[in-house]
């Protein structure tokens, strides 16, 4: 329920941020948006329908159906956020399984998945907590996904080198970053 | 004809869900028909089907494609896959109940199976490992591709990583890693089981610095010592793949060396397969050596040098740019995807799987009995006996345990009843992990023996080296002032401490060992309350003593920063937690100098439940040695003492225990001289980590059910102190500093290199050798008679060394290296001869001054024995090294691109190299050239290949040199031609060969002429996009939809041209001024002025204001005469022509401020700025190009003149408006171009702030506006 709740707030917040979302065209999307992510003049949102769309301008969208584009190849996702960091585009939801789906783009039109093994001890594991949301850490030029179980999962250039960064005891609700990479 | 390739998704999704129809994967067992795309018809070779699958790729899927998360393409029917899988010692993953998967098999480790000396051994156990893979890989969840072996030879035993490395001597570490290689790809000749890949490549044996280091060598060392595997893997097991390391070898990181990945590992040793660089490798390349200066230039470096696949995102992230700013071609990306796509149709992921025997793995081989039983099979071969003594009162040796005359074990030691599997270690199942009291439990019931075991954990393994990362510390005061320092700016410290940040991201002060410290001066202590340390704890922690003055002043403040207290860690990779602790302040006055002191924790007591457990027994066996908190990835070891407590717990137990058995299951090397001489250790048994049945084996060694014969990989050094710094890559002694292993080392050791004792005894006798002349060019046999003349059956490891005793001394040759072994297993009393067959191409040493193997002339001496110090007896042989005759052994040919139009032509360039590893000069050599499918791609005598028609073709260079005749070969796809066959404007023919921008000049007009176009090709789709008006442009588009490549053809209608001398009061009506400042323009005095503003046209600065400009759609010379106010200034004033689609496609040539770019030629420091003369041209908001010529003095008036013909625009100047030199020229497809005129201020770059040495005289302040004046413009229309 507190998910359901954050994700509507969100939806609802950025409805009002974008001027002429619904009314001067807007995206050709089935589902409804639980995510957007914007970056100088690009625009990026993800629907509850697996959809990704993408505008430069605000007035011309491009709408990409994950599920349907990639239905045999990844599994079925459903997203639950979309980041930008100028270089790439993340994408992150689960599987219908519950485990958590990563995938990154530079143009939004190929999606590569994204492996979330990290390390203990010399150990790997896989993340099983379900990502909520992601932020940019552009100063470290890394994403941060915020999960289930209050885990802060953090994602470098490498993607050998994944950390669980810390757990918290409540899920994190926003996470964001204003340090500019130099 | 230029082409633009202009990635389109639109039409490209839906043209290509259209395709996907019929480029659908091939179902299984369905035959190959003339509609079956190249890339999956099994009639063509590997390469042709990857170059035609690379050449149906969009830029986009092309980018994707180069990181290790390689993505689906679901319209080729390509499926996602991850290059990045590991299977070291078993598979690196664990259960996924969900497909019916157990956690894989985790076999012992490198080095244990090292420690073996049997790649027979290791190839079951890879071949096994395989299996497993197989079984996982059909289940979608893991790829084929394993980053496994490490084949780095063991230069320093403090090395992190020694755990994965099968032995010091390169001729070991080869022979047992091409075990490995064989074992994992199978025996098939067509398909690779799992495909393999070696690394480090190469000289990665130091962690702390691996991402900034660089090991410096000569190539003697390189050549012969680090390099020696990869030479063997490639040469002779055809080693398909190889990973780039993080380090810089003499500087220059390996993974943007064309040196090292392309001359060496392919063109010189023939390697045929894929590179990946280390996980952030390639970004390692511009963040960690500052190699290059941005991500596009890394990206640029790895690519050209020849890694095809980044671990990271670098490439994923910046091949696009990269290619748009220029710094690789299509080609370099396709190279890479070629050879990415060449090893995955090799483990045949691509073809019918009843054609592939290695898809037929069900789930259940994962962890299977037969599984568990080769593990522990294995365990039971790699054990080390290094010590086996009468214990006091006894009548036998310790060892066999005499199972009937022994009635009490205890089992003591923190790894007693624990499972310690190494590095890279997969998760098996809890079930099949068994620790030795497990296994001796087991063990006894089965054999219903009367023994009680008792189980006395203790002891600790708690690191004493490696202790923490400190980043910062902060010292607070009651007013609430808190100052903040940088731990790693330390004014001094104890010998090793290092700074670094690894895979983390924080600098921090690392290495810190036992007793280390830092120090800070000039500390304000006055009313210092606390102090708050940011650290991170990798191990297991240590204690931080905050002194004053000296490493044993004033202790004003401890805090303890370890696991066993709580403290909560971050680990290799983390960041750094502060911690705090109360400061006693002793009223310092004025600034002091402040220690850290850094202390491992005390060793805890042997808990004396422990001593009483040993003491009450017949046999007390310790179990003791390392685990992943002593020393691994990112971490090396500082010390080679057992870690913990644990040596205390050895001397402990066998103060009060005369049969105190050692069992140690280390990464490598540990210092044993505290232990291995007491009297009451009456045997010592080594192992690597030696997987999860490690406890099952260990009872059947110790009771001698197997008799352990496995000889030591390396040396064991008596102290970590004999060893040369960790970051000396050097092996050879000089000016007081040791030499490294057993090649060049010379104290004293605790075990020498392949030592190893057994339950029964060996003689060797009859030493025999096939030959007593030898050339390079001959192959013996040695032969040896061994016979156990003990009371066990067992197996020995007969060695060979080789020596050169008549080798000039100067050349310091190694003073032994090995060059043969074999194990062998012989019954009680019997003789086995044993043969073992040498090479003698093998025998060579490396000549420094002529870059090439070379043999030494004289006696070769063969010691054979039992380890490199007992030798039993010796063979000699008298090398004529002389008649050594290199041949040629590889040849390498290509052309530069992968896939090409109908058309164009490429030569074929072609490198051959020699058995002496230097390259012969192909100039001289016969070389013949064919192609498979000359209807596609011909090629003639020269190499010269020439696209004909779409379809792949593959051309061979037959090169032969003193007779012997090697080839190499190389695939192409050629595409069809993105040409017009026609072009017609109101129905006549304007085409004319490789133009691809036409002028036509008509009177203005509402209504255009109307252009139609055929295109050569009719598989292409062509779209014509009329122009509206006149003046106006048609856009002509030939479009391959299968690649969405296309190309442009523009039809550009223009007006004629007004020149125009500004002689009125105001602008002329074919005038338009964009974004126009009526204050700072105005036509007076016979000229027009513009007063330069802030703001320009240049990338992302589209803000100049008053560009002045007409019509000009077509090919013209346009010419103005220009003065300014003041010369030229900061930020980068600049005025004069511009030929203007928009601000991001236009082409200007202008008198600006002086150029510091680089190979300018640059005026004295102070002189006075004379200005310069550029073009500079932009295609979709992307510098195209800068041409810049700063002007030997100030111009008070110059000539500046652009001509246009099509795409290309060549730009001249004058300064006295009779003699012209050219400035330069570009091309550029412009549509709907204007020109004229533009004056304005620029804006500041970094460039700019980058002043050359020696000019520190130059003002870099902002110049005041300046007034251009344009005295006329001139525009004269080309043709009609």
């Amino acid at each position: 329920m507190k998910r359901l709740l954050r994700i509507a707030v969100i939806s609802l917040a950025m409805s009002f941020s974008w001027s002429g979302f619904a009314a001067d065209g807007g995206p050709d999307i089935k589902g409804k948006v639980v995510c957007t992510a914007s970056l100088d003049k690009m625009k990026y949102l993800v629907t509850d329908a697996g959809e990704i769309a993408s505008t430069r301008d605000g007035i011309t969208w491009k709408t990409f159906d994950f599920n349907e584009n990639y239905a045999g190849y990844y599994g079925h996702v459903d997203f639950s956020c979309i980041c930008m960091s100028g270089l790439n585009i993340l994408a992150a939801g689960t599987y219908e399984d519950g485990r958590p789906a990563v995938f990154v783009s530079t143009r939004g039109t190929v999606w590569s998945e994204r492996s979330l093994t990290y390390k203990i001890n010399g150990q790997t594991y896989e993340l099983e907590a379900a990502p909520l949301g992601a932020a940019y850490d552009a100063s470290l030029d890394r994403y941060v996904l915020e999960c289930t179980d209050g885990i802060y999962f953090v994602l470098p250039n490498c993607s050998h080198c994944n950390q669980i960064g810390f757990q918290m005891t409540e899920d994190i609700s926003r996470l964001s970053f204003n340090r500019k990479r130099e | 004809m230029k082409k633009r390739s202009v990635l389109r998704a639109g039409v490209a999704i839906s043209a290509a869900l259209a395709l996907a129809a019929s480029v659908a994967f091939v179902p299984a067992d369905k035959k190959v028909t003339k509609t079956t795309p190249i890339y999956l018809n099994t009639n063509y070779s590997f390469e042709e089907r990857a170059v035609d699958l690379v050449s149906r790729l969009t830029l986009e899927e092309k980018e994707s494609l180069l990181g290790n998360n390689m993505a689906a393409v679901p319209r080729l029917g390509v499926k996602q896959y991850n290059v990045w899988s590991e299977a070291l010692h078993g598979v690196l993953s664990g259960a996924n109940p969900s497909v019916g998967l157990q956690g894989p098999t985790s076999f012992p480790g490198s080095v244990a199976l090292g420690s073996s000396w049997d790649p027979e051994l290791l190839e079951l156990e890879a071949s096994v490992i395989a299996d497993e893979a197989r079984a996982i890989f059909q289940t979608g969840t893991k790829g084929l591709t394993f980053w496994s072996p490490v084949v780095e030879p063991i230069r320093d035993p403090r090395w992190g990583r020694t755990g994965e490395s099968y032995g010091e001597d390169p001729f070991l570490a080869a022979t047992m890693s091409s075990g490995f290689v064989r074992g994992l790809m199978g025996p098939d000749e067509t398909y690779m089981k799992a495909v393999p890949t070696a690394k480090h490549y190469f000289a990665n044996n130091s962690e702390f610095d691996r991402h900034v280091s660089s090991s410096n060598m000569d190539s003697r060392d390189m050549r012969e010592f680090y390099l020696y595997p990869y030479k063997e893997l490639i040469e002779n097991d055809n080693l398909p793949s190889i990973m780039s390391s993080y380090n810089a070898v003499n500087h220059v990181p390996t993974s943007a060396s064309e040196l090292y990945l392309d001359t060496i590992a392919r063109r010189t040793y023939g390697m045929k397969g894929y590179v990946t660089g280390d996980c952030a490798a390639i970004e390692d390349i511009y963040t960690g050596h500052y190699y290059v200066e941005t991500a596009e230039e890394a990206t640029a470096a790895g690519l050209k040098a020849g890694v095809d696949s980044d671990c990271g995102s670098v490439y994923q992230r910046f091949a696009i740019s990269a290619l748009e700013k220029g710094l690789i071609t299509m080609a370099d990306i396709d190279r890479a995807l070629v050879n990415m796509f060449t090893v995955r149709m090799r483990t045949g992921e691509f073809d019918p799987q009843s054609m592939v025997p290695y898809t037929k793995y069900p789930a259940s081989v994962v962890n299977s009995e037969r599984s568990q039983a080769i593990a522990e099979e294995v365990a039971t071969r790699t054990p080390v006996l290094l010590k086996n003594t009468v214990p006091a009162g006894f009548a036998n040796k310790a060892l066999p345990l005499d199972a009937a005359a022994i009635k009490s074990i205890a089992l003591i030691g923190p790894q007693a009843d624990d499972v310690e599997l190494g590095p890279y270690s997969g998760r098996p199942e809890e079930s099949s992990k068994t620790t030795p009291y497990q296994g001796f439990t087991k063990y006894i019931a089965d054999k219903g023996l009367d023994i009680d075991l008792t189980l006395a954990s203790g002891g600790s393994t708690k690191s004493k080296s490696n202790l923490l990362y400190v980043a910062y510390f902060e010292l607070s005061k009651p007013d609430g002032t808190v100052t903040r320092q940088d731990a790693t700016q330390y004014s001094f410290s104890s010998e090793g401490i290092t700074v670094g940040s690894g895979m983390g991201d924080e600098e921090q002060v690392r290495s810190i060992d036992d007793g280390s410290w830092t120090a800070y001066e000039n500390i304000d202590l006055v009313n210092v309350e606390q102090i708050t340390i940011g650290l991170n704890i990798p191990t297991e922690g240590g204690i931080v003593e905050v002194r004053v003055g000296s490493p044993e002043g004033n202790l004003i403040s401890t805090i303890e920063a370890t696991k066993a207290s709580g403290k909560r860690v971050g680990g290799v990779y983390g960041a750094s937690m502060p911690l705090e602790a109360k400061v006693n302040k002793l009223g310092y006055n004025g600034p002091q100098t402040l220690y850290l002191v850094y202390k491992a924790p005390e060793d805890e007591e042997i808990d004396p439940a422990v001593i009483k457990a040993a003491k009450e027994s017949d046999v007390a066996i310790v179990f003791v040695g390392t685990d992943e908190n002593t020393a691994t990835e990112e971490a090396d070891r500082l010390t080679l003492l057992l870690p913990g407590n644990q040596v205390k717990l050895i001397k402990a137990v066998a103060e009060v225990n005369k049969n105190t058995v050692v069992v140690m299951q280390t990464l490598g090397c540990v210092e044993v001289e505290e232990f291995k001489d007491l009297a009451n250790v009456s045997a010592i048994l080594w192992t690597g980590y030696n997987g999860q049945a490690q406890g099952a084996a260990i009872p059947k060694v110790l009771f001698g059910d197997v008799t352990p014969g496995g000889k030591l990989n390396a040396t064991w050094y008596k102290s970590v102190n004999d060893l040369p710094a960790i970051t000396d890559y050097t092996l050879r002694a000089n000016d007081g500093k040791n030499g490294r292993t057993l090649w060049y080392f010379t104290k004293p050791v605790s075990y020498e290199f392949g030592y190893g004792i057994s339950y029964t005894t060996f003689e060797y006798s009859n030493f025999e050798i096939s030959k007593s002349a030898i050339t390079p060019d001959d192959k013996i046999t040695i032969s040896v008679d061994v016979t156990n003349t003990g009371s066990y059956d067992g197996d020995e490891v007969v060695q060979i060394y080789m020596t050169t005793p008549d080798s000039p001394a100067s050349l310091q040759r190694p003073f032994k290296r090995l060059k043969g072994f074999q194990r062998v297993t012989i019954p009680v009393g019997q003789t086995k001869t044993v043969d073992i067959d040498i090479d003698c191409a093998d025998l060579w040493f490396w000549d420094m001054d002529k870059d090439c193997i070379t043999y030494d002339s004289g006696r070769y001496v063969f010691e054979v024995g039992s380890s490199s110090k007992d030798i039993r007896g010796t063979v000699t042989a008298t090398m004529n090294g002389k008649s050594f005759k290199p041949e040629l052994k590889v040849v390498v040919a290509d052309c530069g691109v992968s896939v090409m139009r109908a058309g164009q032509t490429a030569q074929t360039k072609v490198t051959g190299s020699l058995t002496d590893d230097s390259f012969t000069d192909i100039t001289k050599a016969k070389v013949r050239y064919i192609s498979s499918n000359p209807n596609v791609a011909s090629v003639d005598a020269n190499g010269l290949v020439t696209a004909k028609s779409m379809g792949v073709a593959t051309i061979t260079a037959k090169v032969t040199v003193d007779g012997k005749t090697v080839s190499g070969s190389y695939a192409i796809k050629v595409n069809p031609e993105l040409a017009l066959a026609t072009l017609t404007v109101d129905g006549k023919s304007i085409l004319k060969s490789g133009m691809n921008q036409y002028s036509i000049v008509r009177k203005a007009s509402a209504k255009a002429p109307v252009v139609k176009a055929t295109a050569k090709d009719s598989k292409l789709e062509v779209v014509v996009k009329q122009a509206d008006e006149v003046p106006g442009t048609a856009i002509v588009k030939v479009i391959d939809n299968v690649t969405c490549d296309e190309s442009e053809y523009a039809v550009c209608f223009g007006v004629k041209g007004v020149s125009d001398d500004f002689n009125g009061a105001a602008l002329g009506k074919a005038w338009n001024v964009v974004r126009k400042n009526a204050s700072a323009l105005s036509v007076k005095n016979g000229a027009l002025n513009i007063t330069t503003a802030k703001g320009d046209l240049t990338l992302a600065n589209n803000n100049a204001e008053n560009l002045v400009l007409q019509s000009a759609n077509s090919d013209w010379t346009i010419e103005t005469k220009l003065s300014t106010s003041a010369t030229p200034g900061n930020p980068g004033q600049n005025a004069g022509l511009v030929a203007y689609e928009d601000d991001d496609n236009f082409v200007k040539l202008v008198y600006a401020n002086m150029s510091f770019g680089r190979g300018m030629r640059m005026p004295e420091a102070g002189a006075p700025a004379t200005g310069s003369v550029q073009l500079v041209a932009e295609d979709n908001g992307n510098n195209k190009t800068t041409v810049a010529v700063n002007l030997e003095s100030a111009a008070d008036v110059i000539y500046l003149r652009l001509v246009k013909k099509g795409v290309n625009y060549t730009a001249s100047y004058s300064l006295d408006g009779k003699t012209y030199t050219k400035l330069g020229e570009t091309e550029v497809l412009l549509k709907d171009i204007l020109a004229g005129v533009m004056a304005t201020d620029g804006v500041r770059n970094a460039a700019a702030m980058r002043m050359p040495r020696g000019m520190t005289g130059m003002n870099m302040e902002d110049a005041a506006s300046i007034t251009a004046s344009f005295d006329s413009f001139k525009i004269t229309n080309s043709l009609k």
